[in-house]
């Protein structure tokens, strides 16, 4: 092969190849797990720090507000507080036992399910995990 | 023992058979774009395994959960929505090409004997790219692929004498439902691929055996050199 034609196919396969190499990245990176599907499972409170009935408010890994509940002697609900109507902030009502939305009168009992009001779908809820008084949380990981 | 000694009696293949293979000169009338249809096809054929492997890490052969699935290829995973729409317009560009490809085939007469069984295969090859574009409209599982596969069994039901047994085994069942979505994923992935590429192999085999009859065009008088090779600039 002379230098023309070693000229040539160099001006050819560079850009050839570098599209080439770029579908591939491309692929590899459509079959790779997305981290907005990875949960971690992280430490919030001991289980003393939080009386039945109280709750505490967090923020999740992607910044989102969400509340604790103690709604019994080893059980803690983790809810979204954002109300799934039409996005006001919803608090706990311990007399009733039921997250209650101001906005719209929207109710919704300690898993979340509507019982009352416009809200059109249960709120957000989080995995909890108690181990040793330990309260674990599960968050999706921030968006990657 | 150099690497290249070991490769070579490792891997005993005749360099220059291969070589041979690839450098066979082609008549150049082939360098117009009507007379190289035959290749597009299988080019988007290779583009389709490619993709459709690819497809098949996120998609989900439920009736529950199909939609959902390619709804999140779609608008969730990392270019998803760039792979499914690669699949789907190479689809299209594959049956059209297949279209072009038929009709030069059949005004230029080139059916004729001796290549009139690889005519044969081509029509074979065009009714499997058919089914393919079926199965595959289906795995959507949405409404328009429920109609599609209620309409299309109802086709093959249609059938004289043995309609009725057609329709029930591509069902599965004498509704559509998850055995239908899951015989059509079987269909798509598994069966068809297996029995194109073997029509593929004997259909581009009968081209080489047959060879490529040279055509000239107006202006093609003073060309001297007649063929191009294959693979250029050995």
């Amino acid at each position: 092969m002379d230098r023309r034609n070693a000229i040539k196919n160099l001006f050819a396969f560079i850009p050839l190849g570098a599209a080439f190499a770029g579908i591939t990245a491309l692929g590899l990176r459509f079959i790779t797990p997305s981290k907005r599907d990875i949960e971690r499972r992280i430490f919030t409170l001991h289980l003393p720090e939080l009386p039945i009935n109280a709750t505490r408010k967090f923020k999740d890994l992607r910044g989102k507000d969400l509340v604790l509940v103690r709604t019994g002697e080893h059980e803690v609900k983790a809810m979204s507080t954002v109300c799934t109507h039409l996005g006001c902030t919803v608090h706990w009502e311990k007399d009733r036992q039921e997250f209650y939305c101001p906005c719209h009168a929207g109710r919704f009992d300690k898993d979340g399910n509507v019982t009352g009001g416009p809200p059109p779908s249960p709120l957000e809820t989080y995995k909890v995990e108690i181990q040793d008084d330990n309260v674990f949380i599960y968050f999706k990981d921030v968006e990657g | 023992m150099g690497f290249s000694t070991w490769f070579k009696e490792s891997f005993p293949v005749d360099q220059e058979a291969l070589i041979k293979l690839t450098a066979e000169p082609i008549p150049n009338h082939l360098k117009r774009w009507w007379w190289a249809l035959g290749g597009t096809p299988l080019y988007m054929f290779v583009v389709q395994i490619i993709t459709g492997i690819m497809l098949i890490f996120y998609y989900v052969p439920d009736t529950d959960k199909a939609y959902d699935s390619i709804a999140y290829i779609t608008y969730t995973a990392d270019y998803g929505w760039l792979i499914r729409s690669i699949h789907r317009w190479s689809s299209n560009i594959m049956i059209a090409s297949l279209l072009l490809h038929m009709m030069r085939v059949f005004f230029t007469r080139s059916y004729k004997p001796p290549r009139d069984i690889n005519w044969m295969f081509g029509v074979v090859l065009f009714l499997l790219t058919l089914m393919f574009g079926f199965t595959g409209y289906s795995l959507v599982y949405e409404q328009m692929s429920y109609w599609a596969m209620q309409v299309g069994t109802g086709i093959a039901g249609a059938t004289p004498f043995i309609g009725e047994w057609i329709a029930d085994f591509m069902r599965g069942g004498s509704d559509i439902g998850q055995n239908t979505l899951t015989r059509f994923y079987l269909f798509h992935v598994v069966l068809l691929p297996i029995l194109i590429a073997m029509a593929v192999g004997v259909h581009v085999y009968l081209i080489r055996a047959h060879g490529v009859t040279e055509l000239k065009f107006k202006g093609d008088e003073n060309v001297e050199k007649k063929t191009f090779p294959l693979w250029p600039e050995k």
